[in-house]
Formats: C-alpha cells, structure tokens, sequence
C-alpha cells in the first residue's frame, strides 16, 4: 500500500530526520510555548471551573451539607486544641525548645493539565521567577501532591503522586511500618514492598518518612482500603485512596527549603 | 490557503485538551483531541498542509507533556504523512470509516508512546496498560465522530 520511490524514499528520510531532531529539541520550544499559553489557559481553566460547579451542582450541595457539619465538628477541635497548643507553648517556654522553623511555600494556581493519559501532571502558574525549581514538593492543605518536574520562569509542571514515575518512602501512621508509594494512573496509590507479617489495616493512615529526597516528615499521602499478596507471594501490597482529590486540585503549594 | 484555517482549530484542540476536557474524564481516561483533530484535518487538507498540521498538533502536545523527547512531535508527524498516503487508496470522509482509522492509530500511538517511555525508564504495568488502551481507543474513537463533522463544517464554510 504504501510504496516509495527512489526520489520519495529520500525525501521522506530527509522529513523523518527534520522530525526526530524537532523531537529531540523539544526542551528548547516548551518554555517559550508554555509561557504564551499561559493566559489562555488560565481563562480556560476558569471556564471549567464554572463548568464543573454546573455539572456537578447537586453532588456539590450534598458535600456542602456535609462540609457545614464538618466545620462545626471541627470548630469544636480547634477550640480544644487551643487550649492545648497555649499549654504546649508555656511547656515549651519552660524547657526552652528551639521554634522550629515552619515551611516556606508559594502558593500556585493549577492552570492546565496532562494532556494525555499516560502521565499525571498539572501545570501551574508559578515558575522559577518565584523560586520554584525542579525536585521540590507540592502540597494542599489536605496532604501531600507531588513534586516539580519542570520550571519555567512564569510556569512549572508538577509530577502528581499518582503518575507512575512517582515513588516516596512512607509508613503506616499507627504501626510505623514503612513501604513505598507510587502511582497507578488511577485514583489509587499503591504501597509495595510490605513485609507479609506487616502490620497494616483499612483504614490505616499513610505518611511521608521523611527518607526520600525533600519530602518533609509525617505529609499526609492516604488511608488504605486494600490489602492484598503481591503476584510473587513474597510480599504485600497496600492500595491507598488519597487524601487530595487529585482531579479536582485548584490550588496548591510548593515547599521552598 | 484552506488548511490556514485550521491552525486555530488545532491551537484550541489543545488547550481544551489540558484545561477543560479534564471534566469528562471516565474511569481517568479522556480521548484524544489533538490526534482527532489532526486526522480530521487531514482528510480535508492538501498532503503539505496534513503534514504541517500533524506537526503542529504533535508539538503543542508535547509542549504540555513532560520529558526530555517529543516523541508526539515525531508520532503525529509520522500519522499524519500515513493518512496522507491511506487517504489517496481509501475514502475515510465517511463517519464510521474515520472513527475506525481513528481508533486504530489511537491504538498504534498508545502501544508505540508506551515502547517509547519504557525505554526512557519510565514502567507501567500491563493491567494500567491494557485499561487505559481499551478506554482511550473507545473513547478518542467515539469522540471523533463530533469532531469530524466540526472539520466538515470548516470545510464546507471555507468553500
């Protein structure tokens, strides 16, 4: 079906070459690229915002519901905790503890997604004008992100957690049990290498170790709903739903040491 | 000068393709605009222009992607000179044959993009694998359909 000439065979060996070396030098043409789609995007992804509060408008008014119980529960929390954290200050005081220096963040707007689905990332709008550079972590509120995988000056890519390049020592937050967590593509995590006697639940919350390159201590990654064998029987595995609904991240927050 | 008009179309392609299109997600699978578009384009465009459009589709791709290859630069470009080539033996202006070429290189492109990463280091499991193909074929395929009668529609306008 598809047959070449002499002289057709030349030329399309001569575009097959324009094409790998326009490949290859794909590093060079994505910051100016991303630097112009920046604004576009940025309209784009209010547009699907609004979007999404349409579509999603009753599934929206059921969380609110419980959302507003939440906050109640946890203003409650929060009072308690006051009181605590005073008495943990004057303990403190007493004892002169060092203030341990909190973390220094910037904050990001998420401004475009992976545009296929073989990878999960999101691109923000914050780049190396901001401090940001690759190898640092992104958090929420709610936990642990991912981490920065490329900058711009005005625009970064972050590696979510669930991207299958992705791996961070973490333990289990009430047996201490450590493992390392990766992505599926999917809406879980997995946990690998749990030793067969580890002493892991459902339920069980899963933190960052703090061994793996600039991942602080103790970020919230998930909690687990499965256990299971792995395929070799040697070991278990642990699926984890994380405590950042991923797709729906608008903001985040990158960790500047 | 037909296949100018296009370029937008590709340009907003793509940006749908990270901002928007993030909505209709189903099982973490969406299809592929880009590839459809580059497709539909194509069939209604010189050889010169399908080409240039293949490129320009597979670039703007890749420059939301991350890693140090564009290897949809290369992949698009490559489709779309086979389209070109299919498109002189075959009709595809017709529905079902476009949607049927379009989940077969959807196919082709998911099978080659992952033998690309796996050299780069870059491992997904079979199961991940195997998902993610089925669904985004189905899907880009099913997707293609609205959208090639969008490109009939450019067509048609500029005529």
């Amino acid at each position: 079906m598809f047959k070449f000439n002499k002289k057709q065979l030349i030329r399309f060996t001569a575009l097959l070459a324009a094409f790998i070396t326009l490949s290859g030098s794909i590093v060079i043409i994505r910051t100016p690229g991303l630097n112009l789609s920046r604004y576009p995007l940025a309209f784009l992804a209010g547009i699907r915002r609004e979007i999404g509060g349409i579509v999603f408008y009753h599934r929206n008014l059921v969380r609110n519901e419980i959302l507003d119980k939440e906050i109640d529960f946890l203003k409650q929390k929060i009072r308690e905790l006051n009181d605590i954290y005073a008495e943990n200050q004057r303990l403190k005081g007493l004892l002169e503890f060092k203030q341990k220096t909190p973390y220094h963040v910037v904050a990001c707007r998420v401004i475009g997604r992976s545009p296929d689905n073989w990878m999960s990332l999101v691109t923000v709008d914050k780049g190396s004008n901001q401090g940001i550079r690759r190898g640092l972590v992104v958090i929420t509120y709610a936990g642990l992100v991912g981490r920065v995988t490329e900058t711009t000056p005005s625009a970064s890519k972050i590696t979510l957690i669930n991207d299958p390049d992705f791996s961070v020592s973490a333990l289990i937050q009430r047996s201490r049990q450590e493992g390392l967590v990766s992505g599926t593509l999917g809406a879980y995590l997995i946990m690998k290498y749990l030793p067969k006697d580890a002493d892991v639940k459902v339920d069980d919350a899963i933190l960052t170790s703090g061994l793996s390159g600039n991942f602080p201590k103790g970020l919230s990654i998930g909690k687990v709903v499965e256990i299971g064998e792995e395929f070799s029987g040697l070991s278990h595995y642990a699926l984890i739903r994380p405590v950042v609904n991923l797709s729906a991240i608008e903001e985040v927050f990158v960790i500047i040491p | 000068m037909r296949g100018i008009l296009y370029v937008p179309f590709i340009i907003l392609l793509g940006l749908f393709q990270v901002s928007v299109l993030d909505i209709c997600k189903v099982w973490n699978v969406k299809p592929d605009l880009l590839l459809v578009g580059m497709a539909a384009c194509g069939v209604y465009t010189s050889s010169a222009w399908a080409l240039s459009l293949g490129l320009l589709a597979g670039l703007w791709k890749d420059i939301f992607s991350a890693g140090p290859f564009g290897v949809n630069t290369l992949l698009f470009s490559l489709w779309s000179l086979a389209l070109v080539k299919l498109a002189r033996k075959i009709s595809i202006d017709n529905y079902i044959i476009f949607a049927g070429t379009i989940a077969v290189i959807t196919a082709l492109d998911a099978i080659l993009t992952r033998l690309v990463f796996l050299y780069f280091g870059k491992v997904v499991s079979l199961g991940i694998f195997l998902r993610i193909l089925v669904l985004e074929t189905a899907y880009t395929a099913a997707a293609s359909v609205p959208l090639f009668s969008l490109a009939k529609m450019i067509h048609e306008k500029s005529r």
